[in-house]
């Protein structure tokens, strides 16, 4: 078949072509009715992407507003250290529905006291937290060890709060030699507090801790110990600790966190 | 669409309706499929009508869009599963010599029941190229290929279209 019969066939292909009926007028209306239906499914659809937009955006919204709220009163901020002036801000106020300490001078029942206690006042503290865990220790020579294990929305860490009685000879110069510190700043009542804002870094875990010690006039000491996020929070530099200067210092000034 | 745009519109659809559908005809072997292929070209036309008025070649744009319609329809399911080369039925024209219009039915016959046997690109060059006598630079166009490609593409489709005449008159003969 040569080029010429296949011009030839397909002209006579459609020698046969049944009439057109073709209405332009018509089709014109047809396109003019695809073309409302298309632009009506499109502002639907960008409506349907817009709402739906705004209600996955907006718990974000209220969460990070709340967020905000939280944190001015004391939770995560894990800023630098304070300027030498800065003065510790006064201890929150503890809470009249924790129970006063029972009067007991047995260390189990001090160690109970202060389980008991530190897991209750510790979340008023920082209301972001919750306490995982709370152990009480007794490492000798009348010492207390408490280890808070807590989680508050932005990652895991712990908060060390020790006691040493007026024998140990617990001193500021002694502490200082061992963490290096700022102050100290006196008290209202002529009791000093003592911070260490050097960022250290631990051996296990991995990590660096802030602490704050509350020399107490009758020679006692309650140095309240921040450490980072373990494991480590998204988003957060790794030499942020958990707590603030300020809710450090108002677990160490808090009178009721004594040894019995 | 303002009115002088939309009257242009009216204008071209109304002129060039009855070359649109026989394209579509040679690619789809069916009026009635011919006539959708054509209205759907049409529509989708007046869409785009504000941006190619005043383009050289509307109606190169308007057989580009008619073949891209004709094969996004060949790529549905239910018209793949669809077989189109049965009997083309006879249809006798009175006016014309009885021997000389069989001779013509026989080529006509042919030259359609092998056209649906080539696969549908190159069909579709053979009907631009051969029916609507468009250089290879238009068939290009239309296609949305190189020229290499239409020529290839060209040979391909003669050599599959006279192997399928050839095989139809073997067919043929043996019948008879």
């Amino acid at each position: 078949m040569s080029e010429a019969d296949l011009r030839e066939g397909l002209r006579a292909a459609v020698g046969d072509e049944p009439p057109l009926d073709f209405d332009a007028d018509e089709l014109i209306r047809r396109a003019q009715h695809v073309r409302r239906r298309r632009r009506a499914l499109v502002a639907v659809a960008v409506a349907t992407l817009a709402l739906t937009g705004t209600v996955l955006a907006l718990p974000g919204v209220v969460d990070q507003r709340r967020g905000v709220d939280a944190a001015s009163g004391s939770v995560l901020t894990t800023t630098a250290s304070p300027p030498a002036s800065q003065t510790p801000a006064p201890a929150t106020t503890p809470s009249s529905t924790i129970e006063k300490p029972p009067a007991t001078t047995s260390m189990a029942g001090a160690k109970a006291y202060l389980s008991a206690y530190l897991s209750k006042r510790f979340p008023e503290v920082a209301p972001a937290a919750k306490v995982v865990s709370a152990e009480v220790v007794d490492i000798g020579s009348g010492h207390l060890y408490a280890l808070l294990s807590f989680h508050d929305g932005v990652g895991a860490s712990r908060v060390m709060v020790r006691l040493a009685p007026p024998s140990s000879g617990m001193t500021q110069e002694r502490f200082c030699d061992e963490a290096g510190c700022e102050g100290p700043i006196r008290q209202g009542d002529g009791s000093t507090v003592t911070s260490s804002w050097r960022t250290t870094t631990l051996p296990d875990p991995k990590g660096v801790m802030h602490t704050v010690a509350h020399f107490r006039l009758d020679g006692s000491v309650v140095e309240v110990r921040a450490f980072g996020y373990q494991p480590p929070a998204e988003g957060v530099l790794p030499e942020k600790v958990a707590l603030t200067y300020d809710q450090l210092a108002a677990l160490a000034t808090d009178p009721r966190v004594e040894l019995l | 669409m303002r009115k002088a745009e939309e009257q242009g519109f009216r204008e071209f659809a109304v002129s060039h309706a009855a070359s649109l559908r026989r394209t579509a005809y040679l690619f789809c072997g069916d009026w009635h499929t011919a006539e959708d292929l054509m209205q759907a070209s049409l529509l989708k036309l007046y869409q785009a009508w504000p941006r190619i008025e005043w383009r050289d070649n509307a109606s190169g744009y308007a057989r580009k869009v008619l073949l891209r319609t004709w094969l996004d329809e060949k790529r549905r399911p239910w018209r793949r599963a669809e077989q189109r080369d049965g009997e083309v039925p006879d249809v006798a024209d009175a006016a014309a010599d009885p021997e000389r219009a069989g001779e013509q039915l026989w080529a006509r016959d042919l030259v359609q029941a092998g056209l649906l046997r080539v696969p549908p690109r190159q069909r579709a060059v053979l009907v631009l190229r051969y029916f609507e006598d468009l250089p290879v630079s238009e068939v290009a166009v239309a296609m949305g290929c190189t020229e290499g490609t239409v020529k290839s593409q060209t040979a391909r489709g003669l050599s599959a279209l006279r192997a399928a005449v050839e095989e139809l008159e073997r067919g043929a003969v043996v019948a008879s």
